[in-house]
């Protein structure tokens, strides 16, 4: 169970990196980011990485075979954040 | 990208044409090139007869041309893309050596190569991309990869990969969420990224451009992508010139990419303006190379 404070956190840093015109509500924790839900692409995963290796400082790799869990919604995205943040 | 966004290409160009890949790379891997070609004139006739992209060819034609195209125009339209397929099938069985290559602007790749700081290569359906095989054994030092959806053409893609197992590992699918890391982290390690960059993939990434005297999509992802890496930009087009003859054309498009998140839009289409402006130049002078053969401009809707 990640904290909500953090999972508040990278909500707004989707939002923001994204240029997303939606509040932190909007993201629903077990929503799909990309295709159907958010509707995010491999674009925004890209912004949305680097975005998170500036605030967070360490980076997600592409040849992570886990990547697809890792981006599946905002919940597992900040599960991993919480993990690997330095 | 979602897979429900209206992209014409996708229903009309690369489906209609699978038949007539899979017939002439029969014909040339087993009766040879020369005999291939010949075969060729029934073969476009056919396909022009009965294919419903006719209507597609002749209002490109007329923009390119700058006059109503007449049957013999619709015919070397169509043959031209014919031949395209048969020397891509010569160029992925690594017959490299079969063409007469002539390179215009060459030192503007060479001297971001000597800079190992890798590049993004931007081409589009004008003309034959593949060319850069020949490219890519000159320079042994770099690593050449195409950014493609592979979803889309997965047929044709059988057939081609056939001829040339290796070609899988020279594609980066765009489809998955890591795709993108995947081309930065190819691209930083000093090694060139190739993308076809006239046709949209999702609607939400575009912009309108004037294109041949009327307004027309483009899509963005790819300048959006070299400027997220910082990747230089060049344009590669590849112009068949008839028989074994190809000119093959590098511009110098920009260092970095530069975009502010508030007026992205914007910068965007000034940068694709450029694209397409030096895109209309190489369509009026080559204009049968255009092998984008659905509705580019929308106006059938």
């Amino acid at each position: 169970m990640n904290s909500p404070d953090l999972q508040n956190q990278v909500a707004q840093l989707i939002i923001d990196t994204l240029n997303l015109d939606i509040e932190v509500l909007d993201i629903k924790p077990e929503d799909y980011l990309f295709g159907e839900g958010l509707g995010l692409d491999s674009i925004d995963a890209l912004e949305l990485a680097m975005a998170i290796t500036n605030i967070y400082g360490f980076q997600l790799r592409a040849d992570d075979a886990n990547n697809k869990n890792i981006f599946r919604s905002l919940n597992s995205l900040t599960d991993y954040i919480q993990i690997n943040r330095q | 990208m979602t897979e429900a966004s209206d992209t014409s290409w996708k229903n009309t160009s690369d489906r209609g044409s699978l038949w007539l890949i899979e017939l002439i790379t029969w014909i040339i891997l087993n009766m040879g090139r020369r005999v291939g070609r010949v075969f060729l004139y029934p073969i476009v006739l056919y396909f022009i007869l009965f294919s419903s992209t006719t209507q597609f060819s002749r209002r490109y034609l007329k923009r390119s041309l700058g006059k109503k195209a007449s049957f013999f125009d619709v015919f070397q339209h169509y043959y031209s893309f014919a031949n395209m397929l048969l020397d891509r099938v010569y160029l992925l069985s690594n017959k490299t050596q079969s063409f007469d290559v002539t390179l215009h602007g060459e030192e503007i790749l060479d001297k971001l190569i000597k800079k190992n700081k890798g590049i993004i290569l931007l081409g589009s359906h004008l003309g034959n991309f593949d060319l850069l095989r020949i490219f890519s054994k000159k320079y042994s030092d770099i690593k050449v990869k195409a950014l493609m959806n592979d979803d889309n053409n997965q047929k044709i893609n059988q057939v081609f990969e056939k001829l040339n197992p290796a070609l899988k590992d020279e594609v980066i699918n765009i489809g998955r969420p890591e795709s993108m890391l995947f081309v930065k982290d190819f691209v930083q390690e000093g090694n060139l990224v190739g993308i076809l960059s006239d046709r949209v993939e999702d609607e939400n990434r575009t912009v309108k451009c004037n294109f041949l005297g009327q307004t027309a999509l483009f899509p963005t992802g790819p300048l959006i992508i070299a400027h997220l890496i910082k990747a230089p930009v060049i344009l590669c087009f590849g112009l068949h010139q008839g028989g074994n003859q190809y000119d093959v054309y590098f511009h110098q498009f920009s260092d970095e990419i530069i975009l502010a998140r508030e007026s992205r839009q914007e910068q965007l289409s000034l940068y694709l303006e450029k694209y397409s402006t030096i895109l209309e130049q190489h369509c009026r002078e080559n204009p049968y190379n255009w092998y984008n053969f659905y509705d580019f401009w929308k106006e059938f809707d």
